[in-house]
């Protein structure tokens, strides 16, 4: 049988487990998934770097595959159409880590100190693309969530403007191979 | 959407089953052809015949999840085969895509299939050509 496959966002002290295989979520300074919300920018600093909250996503087979899910990979469009002093810095992570900080002003900075089972130092997320992606450790033959999460956080510095950004939605895909 | 079928020598097809005739379960000393069908017509849509005992069957369902900006999977369905010559691995490896729940111009749900045919592993051809993780019935 063809799995079925599903994005979830990760938040919260559980997590909480939202699906948003085909909706935006927001990248804000709030520790929840939104579509829209305004409520919580993330403020842009007089000085340094302000952060959003991290951002977990992670697949989930709700119905198995024959066999098994393998050779997963997570990669961007390759453009960053924030503007100006904003970036966004993603690794993938072999455990959850709920995203703290100051609601409405910034989050916590994702480092491999603050989030221990990132595999690595966040690196710029649009470097992944197509033809070179981000691979992602794991596999499935079951229905479970599985696999490593790509944990992002978009990044504010002072020279950003205000404003929702980017105007259009970046996409983020996920691959795999099913047999 | 798109299955698959294997034909045995035998002349005998033998659709996947989900769960019961999976891919794992291919004999493939017995292979003769392996079949992409349109399950909602019924119809072949791609074979690869296995005319040659030194070709070794791959296959993978490759998918791309929809998002919030593209609202359909893109599927491609990898099938060829391998075999070594004096040496030299050869492969003829096919490509043949779907997309699953994607709309025409004309806001009507239509799905699209084409194909594309190539030798070896290539992600520098084509970024979906790349290697999946060999499994040992493979090798």
């Amino acid at each position: 049988m063809v799995a079925t496959v599903i994005i979830n966002r990760l938040t919260g002290t559980m997590p909480t487990v939202t699906p948003i295989t085909t909706l935006n979520t927001r990248a804000n300074a709030a520790d929840t998934h939104t579509t829209g919300d305004t409520a919580s920018p993330i403020e842009i600093p007089g000085a340094g770097t302000n952060y959003s909250y991290w951002v977990v996503t992670r697949l989930e087979a709700t119905v198995a595959p024959d066999n098994l899910i393998d050779n997963i990979e997570w990669f961007t469009d390759g453009s960053n159409t924030y503007g100006t002093g904003i970036t966004n810095l993603g690794n993938t992570a072999t455990g959850y880590v709920q995203a703290t900080g100051t609601p409405g002003v910034t989050g916590a900075q994702l480092t491999t100190a603050a989030y221990g089972t990132l595999t690595g130092a966040p690196t710029d997320v649009f470097a992944h693309v197509t033809g070179t992606p981000k691979a992602v450790t794991g596999s499935t033959s079951t229905a479970i969530e599985f696999g490593d999460r790509f944990v992002f956080q978009v990044n504010v510095a002072t020279s950003a403007t205000a404003g929702t950004k980017p105007a259009t939605p970046e996409q983020f895909t996920w691959r795999f191979d099913e047999t | 959407m798109l299955t698959w079928l294997v034909r045995y020598k035998t002349g005998k097809e033998f659709p996947n089953i989900p769960h019961k005739f999976t891919y794992e379960h291919i004999d493939r000393k017995e292979l003769d052809a392996f079949v992409i069908i349109n399950s909602d017509k019924d119809l072949p849509v791609f074979t690869v015949h296995f005319d040659d005992p030194r070709k070794k069957l791959i296959y993978r369902r490759r998918t791309e999840m929809p998002s919030a900006a593209r609202p359909f999977h893109v599927v491609c369905h990898i099938i060829g085969w391998h075999m070594n010559v004096k040496g030299e691995s050869i492969q003829n490896i096919n490509y043949v895509y779907e997309t699953i729940g994607r709309k025409n111009k004309k806001g009507e749900k239509e799905d699209f299939h084409w194909i594309e045919s190539a030798g070896k592993w290539d992600k520098d051809r084509n970024t979906w050509f790349y290697s999946p993780i060999m499994r040992a019935y493979e090798k």
